[in-house]
């Protein structure tokens, strides 16, 4: 969260606080200053997680009663007010959640020797140079490769060469790897890009971002969308004034409001 | 009130060589230790560049000819005098968002350049106020970048939806058409400063990539290297001696700076908002506008703003445990909402007079162009601010007519 809201937040709730102890004798400007302050509080609290774990509850509780086959996907759908794609800055990018939305989402270590051996010991499928050579910049392999997984790692030494090795290949597929240094752990590293989401709104005011899935636990699921809910508004100019409202919903099941 | 006599020229020299360079020179270079308090800048003038609700969106300046060029959201440009804030003229004819100007066609300090949403590229002359040439690539390709550049200097790069766009300016001829390197809007274009065949492009997917530009331009080859963001970027820019360096803002707010060359990422900031609001003692910082690189004294600051229309100059060090220092300059009381541009006053040595004294201008989206005087913030006009829009223009008025 934004820690100047935060900080505006607490002021408002701890007055609030000194206010209502006291009631019962309240002069009419104390009244009249409570009423402002609770509308305050009103406005800065927008996602409240009473709300929010009702709704996610509702969500689930749906989904189970559907009984689908597949594990559907929590989705987060935003719309947006006063805002103007034309003028305002573009609102894109990605966000690190806490927990990872998508788990079967398919990586490939495009590694070093080093890289590979730990990559085989954690069950991860990988490349090493001499595979990427084969692909000889053919145009059709390297699509091939780029569809069988949804992202990948390389290694210092190996993303350097993706260009001469591969061609634009993974640009255009949108899979262009990330960094792994030998100093970070690759299972940490797999799990973060698993758990990284990216968001892009384009001429609409509305969006949608997959942040987990019905496998997960309820809570899991809340603080995914508090994290990222938080994180987008405070990307917006006007924050939380230029949410026109929130909704929840799984792949199939109807979406609930909860702002 | 506007340009300093004689007696204090020397010192407004050096202020051109960099804006802080009186700070530097007052004892404190700021190593890290004791913060300097920040140096708050005084506002020379601001002018009310449209009575709707239209955003200013970038500020371009040259200094031969002493023209300030200021795109808006109304898909016009106009120009006004640096020194008096006098209205010039105007340019029309884009239909569609003005994503870039800049005064950087070759050989020609007079002609402007714009890209639009519209698939144009226009050259506009700043003496008739007439469209002089246009590049139309089509309404399909909204154009968000371009730059000037290429060994012989003949080329015209310009960043598209997904695509890199390379033209031959001197026949309008295109010469390539790179479609394989992003996958979304390409949001910059630059040829580097040092090595006018490199070109570098960053997009919304979140990639930069470097491309050879010699020889006859084909993907599979000449995409030299790829340096991975992560995240949508918004702005690219080169600094350090030899402009060996890429810094990088993201739309998401973080900071990342690049050795380009080989494609390795120094510093990679991400909470970079709440790190420059620990170093100043105003509000959270909301956004970052831009970064300023001095060549002289090889230093780099990235530059953020709050929603309320405040901006800070926060020094940026390659040391991952301090990377952004205490806010250097502060400019306050300017503008009333997001500010969206930063011109610096004289960044070059060959700067004209005319601008001496001058910090930089700013823009934004309260349609304001705010001019930043460099010498002791003493001074401050703060009525200016506060007084309506009649009056100031009547002050505006007023100032043209004093002697000095």
């Amino acid at each position: 969260m934004n820690p100047d809201e935060y900080r505006r937040r607490f002021v408002v709730g701890s007055e609030c606080r000194e206010f209502t102890s006291h009631a019962g004798r309240l002069a009419s400007w104390q009244l009249h200053r409570l009423i402002y302050l609770g509308f305050t509080y009103m406005i800065l609290c927008k996602l409240q997680t009473d709300a929010l774990k009702e709704a996610i509850t509702q969500v689930v509780a749906d989904a189970k009663e559907k009984n689908r086959k597949s594990t559907e996907t929590v989705e987060l759908q935003i719309g947006l007010k006063n805002y103007d794609p034309q003028k305002d800055k573009r609102f894109s990018g990605s966000v690190k959640l806490p927990h990872v939305p998508r788990p079967k989402m398919r990586v490939c270590m495009l590694g070093d020797a080093q890289h590979v051996g730990e990559a085989e010991k954690i069950g991860l499928d990988s490349m090493d140079v001499e595979a990427l050579k084969k692909m000889n910049k053919n145009k059709k392999l390297v699509k091939r490769l780029a569809k069988k997984y949804h992202a990948f790692l390389a290694s210092e030494a190996i993303i350097k060469q993706i260009p001469r090795l591969l061609g634009p290949g993974l640009n255009k597929a949108g899979k262009f790897p990330t960094l792994v240094s030998h100093q970070e752990s690759l299972e940490a590293k797999v799990n973060e890009t698993k758990a990284t989401i990216k968001f892009q709104l384009k001429k609409v005011l509305c969006m949608g971002v997959a942040v987990g899935n019905l496998s997960m636990e309820e809570k899991q699921i809340q603080q995914n969308i508090q994290m990222s809910v938080n994180f987008l508004v405070s990307l917006l100019k006007k924050n939380w004034q230029n949410v026109r409202c929130l909704y929840i919903k799984s792949t199939m099941g109807k979406p609930v409001r909860v702002f | 009130m506007e340009v300093g006599n004689g007696g204090d020229s020397a010192m407004e020299v050096e202020a051109e060589l960099s804006p802080f360079a009186a700070a530097a020179a007052s004892g404190s270079p700021v190593p890290g230790g004791v913060a300097s308090p920040a140096r708050r800048l005084g506002l020379k003038n601001s002018i009310q560049t449209n009575f709707g609700d239209d955003y200013v969106f970038q500020i371009a300046s040259c200094q031969e000819i002493s023209t300030l060029a200021v795109s808006l959201s109304t898909n016009a440009l106009k120009f006004y005098a640096p020194a008096t804030g006098q209205y010039l003229g105007e340019c029309t004819g884009h239909t569609g968002s003005i994503h870039e100007i800049a005064f950087s066609a070759p050989s020609s300090p007079q002609v402007i350049c714009s890209c639009s949403g519209d698939g144009t590229i226009r050259a506009w002359d700043t003496r008739s106020f007439k469209q002089i040439s246009l590049l139309n690539a089509g309404p399909s390709h909204e154009m968000f970048s371009f730059s000037f550049g290429g060994t012989n200097g003949n080329l015209l790069a310009a960043g598209s939806s997904s695509k890199v766009l390379l033209w031959d300016w001197r026949s309008s001829k295109q010469v390539a058409f790179l479609e394989e390197s992003h996958m979304d809007d390409v949001t910059q274009v630059r040829f580097a400063p040092n090595q006018q065949s490199k070109l570098i492009s960053a997009a919304i997917d979140g990639l930069i990539c470097v491309f050879d530009t010699d020889g006859d331009i084909n993907e599979d080859d000449h995409l030299l290297s790829v340096m991975n963001v992560e995240t949508s970027v918004s702005k690219v820019g080169f600094y350090g001696n030899t402009y060996q360096k890429l810094w990088c803002l993201t739309h998401i707010e973080t900071l990342s700076t690049w050795d380009w060359n080989g494609g390795t990422r120094e510093l990679n900031i991400e909470n970079a908002r709440s790190l420059a609001s620990d170093k100043w003692n105003l509000d959270h910082l909301d956004y970052f506008v831009d970064c300023h690189y001095s060549l002289p004294d090889d230093r780099l600051w990235a530059i953020g703003g709050t929603s309320e229309g405040t901006l800070g100059y926060f020094p940026v060090k390659n040391d991952p445990a301090g990377a952004i220092g205490p806010a250097e300059a502060v400019l306050e009381g300017g503008h009333t909402g997001v500010i969206r541009t930063i011109c610096p006053g004289g960044s070059s040595l060959e700067s004209l007079g005319q601008n001496k004294g001058i910090f930089g201008w700013t823009g934004g989206e309260d349609g304001r162009l705010c001019c930043w005087r460099s010498d002791d913030a003493a001074v401050t006009k703060k009525s200016w601010i506060s007084s309506t829009l009649v009056s100031r223009v009547e002050k505006k008025n007023r100032s043209r007519h004093q002697p000095y």
